[in-house]
């Protein structure tokens, strides 16, 4: 049995004291292994969100245990978790996700310079992506001259620049039409499938599943549904 | 630096106008500063430059050569204290010269000296005084007047015409240019006072260890003593204009760090969604605080050394109109300060930059 990259047990997360307090996550756990796209899909308030930012080290759970590649960094100080995040976690959000005054290759040469990368691979391995990505051509153009389609699949670039062992996205396609939404999360799971990489896909939209190896339901900070770990070959 | 240049390319033209209002605040400090420095050498230069270490004026005289008078005959006395390596007396006064080519009067200031003695100027054209009968040293700034070496003139008071031998330069005094002349010639040329003595003079210049020169007062009756520092720090009216250049000086340093201040923290504060993704996806505090410090210091070096150009080109088209002197220590100087602010004021800035919170790119992202 492989490691699971991302392993939460019995996570809770509550906001707030007395009247106010929200038990957004209740004894949330689920894995998620190597070539693997989990979708994680629920209604508004469900917990979605608080999920995928526990599972990348920006938000601490009240309970349980976090785990990534194996190890347990639940407790891990604000500086570790900043670089575990620029490492071995590759992030795609909703909007505002791009840097305003970088092309989309700066985009990901951001990256590059962030973790230290050599010129030279910096720049391969940004064309790479950015190749796969259909965005090639696109490649110099700033956020402002993009559609959102495109937008977002700079993002995904962004997101593998590091090599990560893991993927979050959260809502990547709610601002995408759903015809270039589907073909986001398509590009999305080709490279989660083609690199091995472990990933979680926040979603409301339920054409989208089909795409993904794995549905998991949130419901009032519940998973439920699917068992955890069910249905995932690795396992 | 991969984002600092990059966002400074992007938004040109914000930058550009901050870089401009740096250019403009950063040339008038320097323009100010050089015309405190050329006013202030207008006023005090002939003091300065006298290689003394003391001067002994009259007891009420409040420093102020022109008011003061000491009796000639007291600088013997001075001489022989011990300690007091000499003494010579000094005459100064204000009068107005008529040039004989072209009637035109001008302000001077006279310098009765010693011939061959400590305050004897040294002459850039021409020759010292001795052994030309009426023959008198001026300062550059009269050749701009009209009167130049070998050209003659009529004092007022004194009606006397004396002849220019010899010129010198940055000797200038209460903003006239000072004429050397023997100590003899320049008591003629003083209206007889009543009841003054037939021997008094501005003062005493001497040269001797500092104890001595403090005891000079015990000799010598109704005298004080100063050093040339505090002789030129009473010339009426130095004090005041240099203390309001300065506060002027201080008011432009203050208002160019505010506008650097309140311009990178409305530009930060449009950043933030950005800044939390960028903290989101690992960026540490300590990069985007490096990015915004060499933004800060690429935009204010820029508009600093544009402001120097600005008040050098100034200074050549305004010419010799206004007393204009800097020296590179001077804008060095208030570069320096000027630089100091502009990092200073992105404190605001950076503590915004530091309060971000990763979980913002989530949270409010859309
Ligand atoms: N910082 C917070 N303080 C207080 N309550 C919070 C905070 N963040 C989230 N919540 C609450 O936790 C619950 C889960 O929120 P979350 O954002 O995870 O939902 P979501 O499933 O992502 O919803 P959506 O589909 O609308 O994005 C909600 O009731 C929300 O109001
Ligand atoms: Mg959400």
């Amino acid at each position: 049995m492989t490691t699971p990259v991302l392993e939460l047990t019995n996570i809770s997360k509550r906001f707030g004291e007395g009247e106010a307090r929200v038990d957004a996550l209740s004894a949330v756990s689920l894995r998620v292994v190597r070539g693997e796209l989990v979708a994680l899909i629920g209604p508004s308030g469900s917990g979605k969100s608080t999920l995928v930012s526990i599972a990348g080290a920006l938000l601490t759970p009240s309970e349980g245990r976090l785990y990534l590649n194996g190890e347990d960094i639940t407790d891990s100080p604000g500086q570790q978790r900043a670089r575990l995040r620029l490492r071995e976690i590759g992030f795609i959000f909703q909007g505002s996700n791009l840097i305003s005054y970088l092309t989309g290759r700066e985009q990901l040469l951001f990256i590059a310079d962030l973790i230290g990368l050599p010129n030279g691979d910096a720049r391969r391995q940004a064309y790479r992506l950015l190749d796969e990505l259909g965005m090639a051509r696109r490649a110099d153009h700033y956020p402002e001259e993009l559609s959102g389609g495109e937008r977002q699949r700079i993002a995904i670039a962004r997101a593998l620049m590091n090599d990560p062992a893991l993927i979050l996205a959260d809502e990547p396609t709610a601002s995408l039409d759903s015809r270039r939404g589907r073909a986001v999360v398509e590009l999305l799971a080709r490279e989660v499938h083609e690199r091995d990489k472990a990933a979680v896909l926040v979603t409301h939209d339920e054409r989208l599943l089909d795409l993904c190896d794995r549905v998991v339901h949130i419901a009032d900070g519940r998973l439920t549904g699917m068992p955890v770990g069910a249905g995932s070959a690795a396992m | 630096m991969f984002l600092a240049l990059r966002e400074i390319r992007h938004a040109k033209l914000r930058f550009a106008l901050i870089a401009g209002v740096i250019v403009l605040v950063s040339s008038l400090v320097f323009i100010l500063s050089g015309l405190a420095n050329g006013l202030s050498a207008g006023n005090t230069a002939a003091i300065d430059a006298m290689p003394v270490d003391g001067m002994v004026v009259s007891a009420g005289s409040d420093y102020l050569l022109d008011r003061s008078t000491v009796s000639a005959g007291v600088a013997k006395d001075i001489a022989g204290i011990d300690g007091i390596d000499s003494a010579e007396p000094l005459g100064v006064s204000s009068a107005n010269i008529t040039a004989s080519a072209s009637d035109t009067v001008i302000g001077v200031s006279f310098f009765g000296i010693v011939p061959e003695g400590m305050i004897q100027p040294d002459v850039t054209r021409g020759e010292g005084f001795a052994g030309h009968e009426g023959g008198v040293v001026i300062d550059e700034t009269l050749t701009e007047d009209g009167i130049g070496l070998g050209d003659t003139f009529l004092t007022e008071p004194g009606g006397i015409e004396l002849t220019v031998v010899g010129v010198t330069t940055d000797r200038t005094y209460r903003l006239r240019p000072s004429i050397y002349m023997p100590l003899d010639l320049w008591r003629q040329l003083q209206p007889v006072q009543e009841g003054a003595a037939p021997d008094a003079v501005s003062a005493i210049v001497v040269r001797g260890d500092q104890a001595a020169i403090d005891s000079i007062p015990d000799v010598a009756p109704d005298t004080m003593v100063g050093s040339t520092t505090q002789v030129a720090g009473h010339i009426p009216g130095e004090a005041e204009q240099n203390g309001t250049l300065m506060l002027i000086q201080v008011f432009l340093v203050v208002i160019a760090a505010g506008i650097i201040a309140a311009f990178f923290y409305i530009i930060t504060l449009q950043k933030l969604p950005e800044l939390g993704v960028m903290k989101a996806i690992g960026t540490g505090t300590g990069y985007l605080v490096r990015t915004l410090i060499a933004q800060v210091l690429a935009i204010a070096v820029v508009g600093i050394l544009l402001g120097i150009s600005v008040a050098d080109t100034l200074a050549l088209v305004i010419g010799n109109a206004v007393p204009y002197s800097i020296t590179v220590q001077r804008m060095a100087l208030f570069g320096g300060i000027l630089l100091l602010v502009a990092i200073g004021g992105t404190v605001l800035s950076l503590a915004r930059i530091a309060r971000v919170d990763p979980l913002d790119a989530i949270n409010k992202a859309g």
